[in-house]
């Protein structure tokens, strides 16, 4: 059955009005979570006056008003403080004019508009949500938006079923190429990009602790990383995941070395760490974006594998570029190591010339009364095993000079970062080497996806000291709160010390349902950021160079282009095939010469009463124009009539009979 | 096998002796009886429309009756009654006006819709029924009627349903200057109708009608024809879009066009010449009630050529 292409080019029918609305309401509801909410209100009001035009209560907007539109709307988003170039701004502009572009939206031309820019809007909607969510949400934008561009092209009445099933059915059909654009397509850095900056903040670990930044992070049920082992999984009192490490201190803030990294490089993924006998382990990370650099690792981390990753004397590893996107690695940690000798321990020993000195004088008098190092530092930790030291989330500032004096011999209560800020002090007091780690303790394993989840409420800092040639951790949070070890934050909170989160924290635990349904929903956005956001293009790529040796961008450019001109190709055959009346191209295409040189034709004229007004207005040209319209009439309408050489030759000689002076 | 090019030609130059100046009406009312269908004249009184119904019948050597439409008009009028024959002493049906190869159905509008319906029934069906009884219409059988559209006191306007069944909606107009001059100063009138000689016979007319089906129509042509009849349906332009029996009845008539016009196949221009005949009465506007406006409208938008 010979379809046929919709030429009416005045206004679309009532019913494809609404549904483009309706598709326009589908687009824009999900960008209000992140763009100003008044772009909600811009939609209702367009809405309004369209239903109001469509009633005949109002006419259709005139231009001035689209202009005058435009000018507040932008107005508005500068008083909403986007005004930097940057993503949102070029997005929340992008609504804008989106919303904007149905108050004019009349002829189909208009409505296919409408439908592209939707599209493109989806695109620019996965910068925003990348979850499986998010996803979900693209999908049904693509439809909806396919859904738009058949009810404005149909040339029949629109009818919901059938349109949700032929845009259902062109997604099916046009998940092939999805599937081979998400295998093949080289992701190849941008060629320009909007600045990115106003985008989420910084999250996990900074390089720089004060006694108040984790609790902070203990605030927040977002997950941090995901850890998958490939063979066995540490026991849980060994789940210190490595983030920084801060060797400096002012006397309030520890703050990371090496801040040159092009001075402190390793050579790519080797740890300055040899393996011991001791256990291995083997594992994968899928770091949430953090918009730092670090990535966190089992302590104490051997070796790792990923892309431009680059590693610091002090155990700590990063990325060249901040992680805007979740991002997968591997890596290879091992409980106990080797330490290699280390130079420039004395880094490690410097303390502020003032401050604390109540607290230095403290751990003096303190290494004087015990034997070593060592027995030191465990008469530390049992100070505060057998002194009334509290654990708690919402400590109190300790603003003053003497922070640590203050929360050591007045308050004593404190979080992981007191505890170990004051402890590594105390051994840098006794001249042992120390710093503090930090990272995240704990997590929860997912029975149903096989992988350990930690969230940023799992932040923890602590202690390193360097006694017997190796640097040995020390936990002083194991001596005032030895549960929160073993049991993950929130268990310990519960069981411990129940009112010392804020309630909505604790949601979704102790209820046996929701807990499960959680480790199930954390189990697939874990799959879905191991196998679709962080898809190892190597493989497929590995897999390609075996067979045509080594791939470089232009050779995937090129390949690509070749996909996309056979796919171009392929549909143009088909779409002529069906939609264009067969026979009647050529003939007519003839006309397009006469019509450049003696101007167009109306749409509803046939070539006769076309070449006819022409002769009217050219009478020199009667002769040609007549024989010219007695051909094509021939040729495009008369089925005996085929286009053979000759008649062509003899098409193209009238034409040109005409054009002729 | 009658040349049909050359029995136009014959028919429109006998015509023209008695409706002169109205060529393009009579190439149409002649399309619409080549594709077997009826014309509803709708026009001012004294313009002729009596006068092209007669002279079809005779030219094309059918016989003619008229019946005047009124408002006490019975059906058992128009298609004849049972009449008891005392010689028989039995009843007999006693055949109305109906029974003849061309009707004129003259101011069909001022009958009750009752009788307007025993005739579209007639129409319709080519049979009549009375008492039970099915009498089948001759063959070939035609109807014109006329309406009158200006004067609406007193009368039933045809429902739209009804309109459908015409063909064709055609309206004379008043003749161009050199024709009513000639008219005026001519003496004899109608006198000529009975000159005319008939340019074929009713069995030529129906070999004619069967050759209309076996004209060509090409894709582009077809496409042509089914955007004309969407849009008049989805854009928004009219109330009431062409229905299937009138896409049907746009190709009939533009094959017939074909036909007059000497060719095998048909063309974008035949159907733009049949188009507000036969589409004119069958789709409404959002308001106005002149669909002139609406015809051109469509005519002028809808593409020729598919994109």
């Amino acid at each position: 059955m010979t379809q046929y292409v919709p030429i009416m080019r005045r206004v679309m029918p009532l019913s494809v009005l609404w549904v483009l609305l309706l598709v326009q309401g589908i687009m824009v509801l999900p960008f209000l979570f992140y763009m100003p909410l008044w772009l909600g209100a811009v939609f209702a009001l367009v809405l309004i006056w369209r239903w109001r035009v469509t009633h005949g209560e109002m006419r259709q907007a005139p231009r001035s008003l689209i202009i005058l539109s435009i000018m507040v709307g932008i107005g508005g988003l500068l008083l909403s403080g986007l005004r930097a170039y940057n993503l949102d701004s070029a997005v929340a502009l992008c609504v804008l004019g989106y919303l904007l572009k149905s108050l004019e939206v009349m002829r189909r031309r208009d409505g296919i508009f409408q439908a592209y820019l939707g599209y493109f809007l989806t695109g620019i909607f996965l910068l925003y949500n990348y979850t499986p969510v998010g996803a979900l949400i693209a999908i049904i934008m693509v439809l909806a938006n396919t859904l738009a561009l058949h009810a404005v092209t149909a040339d029949q009445t629109f009818r919901w079923k059938r349109g949700t099933k032929l845009s259902l059915a062109l997604m099916v059909a046009a998940l092939p190429i999805m599937i081979a654009g998400f295998l093949f397509f080289p992701r190849l850095p941008p060629l320009w990009s909007i600045p990115n900056d106003e985008r989420g903040a910084q999250t996990g670990m900074s390089d720089q602790v004060d006694p108040g930044s984790i609790a902070s992070l203990a605030q927040s049920t977002a997950p941090a990383f995901r850890v998958q082992f490939d063979g066995d999984t540490p026991p849980r009192q060994q789940w210190y995941w490595r983030g920084t490490t801060l060797g400096e201190f002012d006397g309030r803030v520890w703050r990371a070395q090496f801040r040159d990294r092009n001075r402190f490089q390793w050579p790519r993924g080797q740890l300055p760490l040899a393996v011991s006998d001791a256990d291995q382990f083997d594992y994968s990370v899928v770091l949430e974006a953090t918009q730092q650099h670090w990535l966190y690792f089992l302590d104490w981390p051997t070796q790792i594998r990923g892309q431009d990753v680059y590693v610091l004397p002090d155990g700590r590893a990063a990325r060249r570029n901040s992680l805007s996107q979740t991002y997968r690695y591997e890596a290879q940690s091992a409980t106990s190591v080797n330490w290699q000798s280390e130079a420039g321990l004395q880094r490690y020993q410097r303390l502020p010339g003032q401050g604390n000195e109540a607290l230095r004088q403290w751990g003096l008098e303190l290494r004087q009364d015990v034997g070593s190092d060592a027995q030191y530092i465990a008469a530390i930790l049992e100070h505060i095993r057998s002194e009334p030291f509290r654990y708690t989330l919402q400590p109190p500032l300790y603003p003053s000079a003497d922070s640590l004096s203050d929360f050591w011999f007045d308050s004593r209560l404190g979080f992981c970062s007191h505890y170990a800020s004051a402890v590594a002090y105390l051994a840098r007091v006794a001249g042992i080497p120390s710093r503090l780690v930090g990272g995240y303790l704990g997590g929860t394993y997912n029975q149903s996806g096989d992988f350990i989840q930690v969230r940023q409420m799992e932040a923890h800092a602590w202690v390193e000291v360097w006694l017997n040639d190796r640097w040995q951790r020390v936990d002083p949070t194991a001596a005032v709160a030895p549960g929160r070890i073993d049991l993950n934050l929130d268990d310990w909170l519960s069981e411990d010390n129940p009112s010392d989160l804020p309630f909505g924290v604790r949601f979704g635990r102790n209820f046996g349902m929701l807990d499960g349904l959680g480790f199930w929903w954390d189990s697939v956005q874990y799959q879905w950021q191991v196998t679709i956001l962080n898809y190892q293009q190597s493989n497929a790529l590995g897999l390609l160079e075996a067979r045509f040796g080594r791939i470089n961008p232009w050779h995937a450019a090129a390949f690509m282009a070749a996909f996309l001109a056979v796919l171009g190709l392929l549909m143009a055959w088909f779409t002529g095939l069906l939609y264009l009346p067969r026979r009647s191209p050529e003939p007519w295409a003839s006309l397009g010469r006469v019509e450049r040189r003696y101007g167009a034709r109306h749409p509803g004229e046939t070539a006769r009463d076309y070449l006819a007004r022409l002769a009217y207005d050219y009478p020199g040209q009667r002769e040609a124009l007549a024989r010219l319209a007695q051909l094509i009439d021939t040729l495009a309408y008369d089925p005996q009539a085929t286009l053979d050489a000759s008649r062509r030759r003899d098409l193209k000689q009238r034409v040109e009979a005409c054009l002729a002076q | 096998m009658t040349d049909i090019a050359t029995v136009t030609q014959q028919l429109l130059a006998q015509a023209g002796k008695v409706v002169s100046g109205k060529d393009e009406v009579v190439r149409l009312a002649w399309v619409a009886i080549l594709s077997d269908g009826h014309v509803l004249l709708e026009d001012l009184p004294g313009v002729g429309k009596t006068s092209l119904a007669q002279t079809l019948g005779r030219l094309l050597s059918l016989d003619y009756q008229r019946v005047q439409f009124t408002s006490d008009l019975l059906p058992a009028d128009v298609i004849g009654a049972q009449v008891y024959r005392r010689d028989q002493e039995a009843f007999q049906f006693h055949p109305g006006p109906v029974f003849t190869q061309l009707l004129l159905a003259d101011e069909l509008n001022r009958a009750t819709p009752k009788a307007q319906s025993a005739l579209l029934e007639a129409m319709e069906e080519g049979q009549v029924s009375s008492d039970g009884v099915t009498h089948a219409l001759p063959v070939p059988f035609h109807v014109i009627a006329t309406q009158n559209p200006q004067s609406q006191a007193g009368t039933y306007p045809l429902p739209e349903s009804q309109l459908d069944r015409f063909f064709m909606r055609l309206s004379l107009g008043y003749p161009d200057l050199d024709s009513e001059k000639a008219l005026l100063s001519g003496t004899r009138g109608r006198a000529l109708l009975t000159e005319l000689k008939p340019v074929l016979t009713a069995d030529e007319l129906q070999s004619l009608k069967a050759d209309v089906g076996t004209v060509k129509v090409s894709d582009a042509v077809l496409s042509y024809v089914m955007r004309l009849v969407h849009s008049s349906r989805e854009s928004g332009l009219c109330r009431l879009g062409l229905s299937p029996r009138g896409a049907l009845a746009l190709m009939t008539a533009a094959r017939a066009m074909a036909l007059v016009e000497g060719r095998r196949y048909v063309m974008p221009d035949d159907v733009q010449r049949v188009f507000p005949a036969v589409a004119g009465h069958r789709i409404q506007g959002q308001r106005e009630h002149d669909t002139t406006i609406l015809v051109k409208q469509l005519l002028d938008e809808v593409d020729v050529i598919a994109a």
